[in-house]
């Protein structure tokens, strides 16, 4: 590893061909790694590989985590989060409920993009109004909101349909764009895919943030350059951050430790012991506020993929108890997740506003009072089922429903593993074409309303109910219960009221819970880029020597 | 001559026209664009909206008819993943898998066609034998299995050469190239080796089998009778008629290196049209693969044209019957 | 035109009667020619040897593999990344160590082994059929066809395996559904094999079957009004033979490769049934964590069936064509 060590010093010296013969010495080895500054490393860049591209630089197009971790260096929102993940003012210096569905915010004066323009309430209307537009991915987060009303240059009042306690947090996801730049080149809708020429905000951007895009190539590279005139505070000014997308895992785990980038995001569980143990990189974790859990077909009447003669055995409480028992989630996390994942019981992860620091006692892992449960159910030889399964989000899916499968097979239960990209596993939840599936959720604004009213309840198609409602589960008094928390203003009657929900979502065994992910980073020594339990990549927050 | 360029022209048109249906309606199963568009957590509103803007609610032929209109105008459409137009993101790729093609391919010639000659010459040497083993390993081994084997030994243990990327490239305004830098010759080494090792043995197998095959033909022998230096029948007279036929499976092979790009691309991390094509597919992105796949069919019918007439050229029986 | 690209073994064959097509090689097979050839050739012995052992592990897996791999109740997670026996931490129990799920790489390795091998010997197979069948028709018929199908051949040329084999994955998909399809993976690679790998085969027996059909037996057996299936199966085809035995010993190396390489790239066979190519794509995630085995033990048994198989065909090639004497 001396050639790395010499190397990283000598980054930022070029000219010299790098293919000079053998590497005889140390001084050659050094001179052959000149042409390793992958990507026109000078002191002062810092380059960041993930698994994934960013989608597009539309802050309201994309809600996938390394697209809005990209934009919030460029674009900023009304408020963010401190290191504990408290709501902090970003370009809102202050906010209140001045009634019981009204709420005031006061802007940050003297902000400007970086086109030069203010920064002032009309850019906070337009980006509200534009954000609930039907092909804005975060229609949701602004879901509530009945009007904006622009008070002064620096005041916005905003009204909600009913009352709602996290607005503030919601908004925290809505980054605010220039309207008059959006009018100019024609992006007030985002997403506009009928319009083939209007992809303007997809490839530029003009936000208030600390840095702006200097260079953008699709699938290969984004350029950020420092912004001189940033508002806000910085713990370091590094010049220029790249993130490029790597996503093949042991390409880019070798280009950390040949010194090509300085901080790997996306880092898969069983490369993290090396990555420790190698001089000059150090790892940084936390636990990720992303919940993998197991979903069942409540509904359906029959089984839609496996054979179980005619009826469908998760409409059973003792099954979905079976296969909840039999699911050794300790195994799984010190094997396939090397340690770098917590089994819980629960839906949401700690860190969120609704975790249940009692609740997350698994069932005990026990094959035996499964196959009861199953024998009791009316299945004694168990039955046959498809398992549909991503293999390209989360970490690790293959491995993990591969493993479960096996588990399920000591049961009697005969997987038929159906491993697929994505862009074929969700349009089966989004059509509810699925018996048996795994998934991951994280709660978007540290609350567990959002699981609740989203994932939980009955699917009614109105104020958001049950909208990613993929298995059909639906109890009454669950709903009941979610409803009277969601207006509730008083925190600890909120918190108490998202317990009972979530209690009697875990006796109904609405899913069977995995574990939740522990996030990684792994950078090289002199690089300080601290974790963000939901995965924000702070840049306000790194340093560099 | 005429007639002969039209019918292959007619003919290539007929192949393109097939490909792009093909295509189109395979790719229609691989997956629904619009995850890539909204993602997971997306409202049924929202999908229907994205669906329409798309046209994706109309039936199928509809919409294969509107893409032909579209392609007949140039359009290649908008890459659902990416939300810029086809053409752009597609010459925005070429020119890395292009270099990567030929730089492989000239590598593969430098060291093929030499060890081809050699062994044909000195069969019996020792240094034959081992190069043929050599291309026998080379020939058996997977494309990829090299590129994994050659970033395990070059990029993480010795630490001398990067592991993805093209490195610093140069816009020449048309072209982006990665031969100009340091940096971008030193991206360039392992990905285009590991596509190289292939096409090395092949074409040292070829170029052998060929000379072989001269060398035994009349004319040489009667060359060799008449006490021509052995030099200057080797490679005047017998390297000579071996080139036509290699030339012509290099061309092809050519092609097909562009399309097996794919296989190096992905595991070095390439920014070129192969890794373009495997995310497309992941994504089902069905533009971009579609015009993936009629760029690739383009190629290899020009390629095949470029073949036909130089067989044209040289093969006057050809002639003889096209002008029947 | 005989194709100058593919000089042809058979056209310069012996015999000019016509035996049947089986007899015809096995005679070859037999003959004290190419016994002997081998016996001077230890390195085509060695390779027959190695190609025997592993196509009967591939043949009867159950009788060499120490467990079952595709049976889900006899795997253990906790028997995850064992390494090989002879290194720190392994044990007998696992001789070259287990993968990430716990499965014993030798018996992973041996039905992986039964995978390839099945959709390289399916693939050829396949091309074989198409390729002897468009050939002789072509060959025999001449003229309008013949040059239909030589340009049929051609638009075949335009498209690389690994996009035939992405377009027959739509298709199947369109079929039989997402996971029907991946039940069906074995068969969706054959075919995708089978329709890109049989332009040589028919160029090779076209140009065979053009050369035949002057010859006087034909033209005889055309006299006494033998019907044309008749003649082109049993006169024309036995002479043959030797090229697509030649051209597909080598296809089934190629073959193996693009299979391998599909899985690799994921869109081959999936990691519940793993083949050869399967199980490195899945070895290359801890290629860099130390677990090194999982990915380089079935690429090393993946070297040694296409190397054993491509030395076969290099000595077939040798021995079977006069010419190269």
């Amino acid at each position: 590893m001396e050639a790395i060590e010499d190397m990283t010093k000598l980054n930022g010296i070029h000219g010299r061909t790098p293919f000079r013969g053998r590497m005889a010495s140390g001084a050659c080895a050094a001179a052959l790694a000149l042409g390793m500054a992958g990507s026109a490393a000078t002191a002062d860049t810092l380059r960041i590989a993930g698994q994934g591209d960013i989608g597009t630089l539309d802050p309201q197009a994309q809600n996938s985590q390394i697209t809005i971790s990209v934009l919030s260096m460029v674009y900023e929102s009304l408020v963010t989060r401190d290191e504990d993940l408290q709501m902090v003012p970003s370009l809102a210096l202050s906010w209140e409920p001045v009634a019981d569905t009204t709420w005031r915010f006061e802007l940050r004066p003297d902000v400007t993009f970086h086109d030069g323009s203010a920064f002032d309430a009309e850019d906070v209307k337009f980006t509200i109004e534009r954000a609930q537009a039907e092909t804005s991915q975060f229609a949701n987060f602004v879901g509530s909101i009945a009007s904006v009303e622009v008070i002064d240059d620096l005041t916005v009042e905003i009204e909600t349909a009913m009352v709602d306690p996290l607005l503030p947090d919601k908004l925290g996801y809505i980054m605010i764009m220039d309207s008059g730049w959006a009018e100019a080149n024609g992006v007030t809708v985002p997403q506009d895919l009928g319009n083939e020429e209007n992809t303007y905000a997809v490839m530029n951007a003009n936000g208030t943030g600390p840095y702006t895009i200097a260079e953008r190539v699709p699938d290969n590279r984004t350029v950020l350059e420092i912004n001189p005139d940033y508002w806000g505070e910085m713990a370091d000014d590094i010049e220029e951050v790249i993130y490029l997308p790597i996503s093949s895992p042991p390409t880019r785990i070798s280009s950390l430790i040949s010194g090509e980038v300085d901080v790997v995001i996306d880092v898969p569980p069983q490369d993290v012991q090396r990555l420790e143990s190698t001089d000059g990189l150090t790892v940084a974790r936390s636990p990720e506020l992303r919940t993998i859990f197991f979903g069942f077909d409540h509904a359906s009447g029959e089984l839609r993929h496996g054979d179980a003669g005619g009826t469908n055995p998760f409409q059973d409480l003792r099954v979905r108890q079976a296969v909840d028992s039999a699911i050794d989630a300790d195994t799984i996390s010190r094997v396939v997740m090397r340690g770098l994942s917590q089994p819980t019981a629960q839906l949401i992860a700690p860190g969120n506003f609704g975790w249940n620091p009692e609740g997350d006692e698994r069932a005990p892992f026990d094959i035996e009072h499964a196959r009861e449960l199953l024998a009791e159910a009316g299945y004694p030889d168990g039955f046959s089922v498809r398992m549909d399964c991503p293999t390209d989000t989360y970490t690790n899916p293959e491995q993990i429903c591969q493993a479960v499968s096996a588990m399920m097979s000591q049961i009697g239960i005969d997987i038929d593993l159906n491993l697929i990209p994505r862009a074929q596993f969700i349009p089966l939840l989004w059509d509810k074409d699925t018996s048996f599936f795994i998934i991951g959720f994280n709660t978007a604004y540290f609350d567990a309303m959002y699981v609740l009213e989203t994932l939980l309840m009955t699917q009614t198609g109105e104020d958001g109910e049950g909208i990613y409602n993929y298995s059909g589960y639906s109890n009454p008094e669950f709903d009941e219960l979610v409803r009277e928390a969601r207006v509730e203003l008083d925190r600890d009657r909120r918190q108490e009221l998202m317990y009972e929900a979530f209690a009697i979502a875990r006796a109904d065994v609405a899913y069977a819970p995995l574990h939740t992910q522990t996030l990684v980073y792994a950078m090289r020594d002199g690089v300080d880029v601290p974790v963000r339990p939901d995965n924000f990549i702070e840049i306000r927050w790194v340093t560099m020597d | 001559m005429i007639a002969f360029l039209l019918r292959r022209v007619g003919g290539a048109l007929i192949v393109m026209l097939a490909v792009t249906a093909i295509a189109f309606v395979m790719f229609n199963y691989l997956g629904d664009p619009v995850v890539a568009i909204l993602g997971q957590d997306a409202s049924e509103a929202a999908r229907r909206a994205v669906e329409q803007q798309l046209g994706l609610d109309r039936p199928i032929l509809v919409r294969f008819f509107v893409y032909l209109r579209d392609i007949a105008g140039g359009n290649f459409g908008l890459s659902y993943r990416l939300g810029q137009p086809v053409t752009e993101v597609i010459v925005e790729r070429l020119p890395a898998t292009v270099e990567l093609a030929f730089s492989g391919m000239a590598i593969a010639l430098l060291i093929g066609v030499p060890a081809g000659v050699f062994s044909a010459i000195r069969r019996r040497s020792p240094v034959s034998r081992v190069l043929l083993g050599g291309s026998l390993i080379g020939i058996s081994v997977p494309t990829f299995f090299v590129g994994v084997v050659l970033i395990w030994v070059f990029s993480v243990n010795l630490g001398v050469l990067p592991s993805f990327g093209r490195g610093q490239t140069v816009d020449l305004g048309w072209w982006t190239t990665g031969f100009l830098t340091s940096s971008g010759l030193a991206a360039l080494v392992l990905p285009a080796m590991s596509i190289a090792v292939f096409q090395i043995a092949m074409i040292m197998r070829l170029v052998r089998a060929e000379m072989l095959e001269v060398i035994r033909s009349d004319y040489i022998q009667f060359a060799r009778a008449r006490g021509l230096p052995e030099r200057r029948i080797y490679f005047r007279h017998a390297l000579k008629n071996t080139l036509i036929p290699v030339i012509t499976i290099i061309a092809l092979q050519l092609g097909s290196l562009i399309a097996f790009a794919v296989i190096t691309e992905s595991v070095f991390q390439w920014p070129g049209l192969g890794l373009l094509f495997l995310q497309s597919v992941a994504a089902a992105d069905v533009t971009i693969m579609s015009a993936y796949l009629i760029l690739i069919a383009g190629l290899f019918v020009v390629i095949n044209l470029a073949v036909d007439l130089l067989y044209f050229a040289i093969d006057p029986r050809l002639r003889a019957r096209a002008g029947r | 035109m005989s194709d100058p690209n593919h000089p042809d073994p058979a056209t310069n064959a012996e015999p000019k009667t016509a035996p049947g097509g089986a007899g015809r090689i096995l005679r070859a097979l037999r003959s004290a020619s190419i016994v002997r050839s081998l016996r001077k050739d230890w390195v085509a012995m060695l390779a027959l040897a190695v190609l025997l052992i592993l196509m009967f592990a591939a043949a009867l897996p159950n009788l060499l593999a120490p467990y079952r791999v595709f049976d889900l109740t006899q795997i253990q997670l906790m028997n995850a990344f064992r390494p090989p026996a002879w290194l720190d931490g392994g044990s007998a129990e696992f001789l070259l160590g287990t993968d990430d799920q716990g499965r014993d790489i030798l018996s992973a390795i041996i039905y992986g082994l039964r995978v390839s091998v099945t959709v390289g010997l399916g693939g050829v197979a396949l091309a074989v059929v198409i390729g002897v069948t468009i050939g002789l028709i072509a060959g025999y018929a001449g003229g309008f066809i013949d040059s239909l199908l030589m340009r049929v051949a051609d638009v075949q040329l335009t498209f690389p395996a690994i996009l035939i084999a992405v377009m027959i994955d739509g298709v199947s998909r369109a079929i039989l559904g997402n996971a029907g399809r991946d039940n069906a993976a074995v068969i969706v690679l054959i075919i995708a094999i089978g329709l890109s790998g049989w332009v040589e085969y028919a160029r090779a027996v076209r140009g065979a079957t053009m050369v035949e059909r002057h010859r006087d037996y034909v033209a005889s057996a055309q006299l006494s009004r033998v019907g044309t299936a008749s003649i082109l199966f049993n006169h024309i085809l036995p002479n043959v033979l030797t090229a697509v035995l030649v051209i597909g010993t080598i296809h089934l190396g190629v073959a193996i490769l693009i299979e391998a390489t599909l899985s690799f790239v994921g869109l081959g066979i999936p990691p519940t049934q793993p083949s050869l190519g399967t199980l490195i794509r899945v070895g290359n995630n801890y290629i860099l964590s130390g677990e090194w085995w999982i990915a380089i033990m079935p690429g090393f048994a993946l070297l040694v069936l296409v190397l054993a198989i491509n030395l076969l065909g290099d000595f077939l090639r040798d021995a079977l064509n006069p010419r190269l004497k």
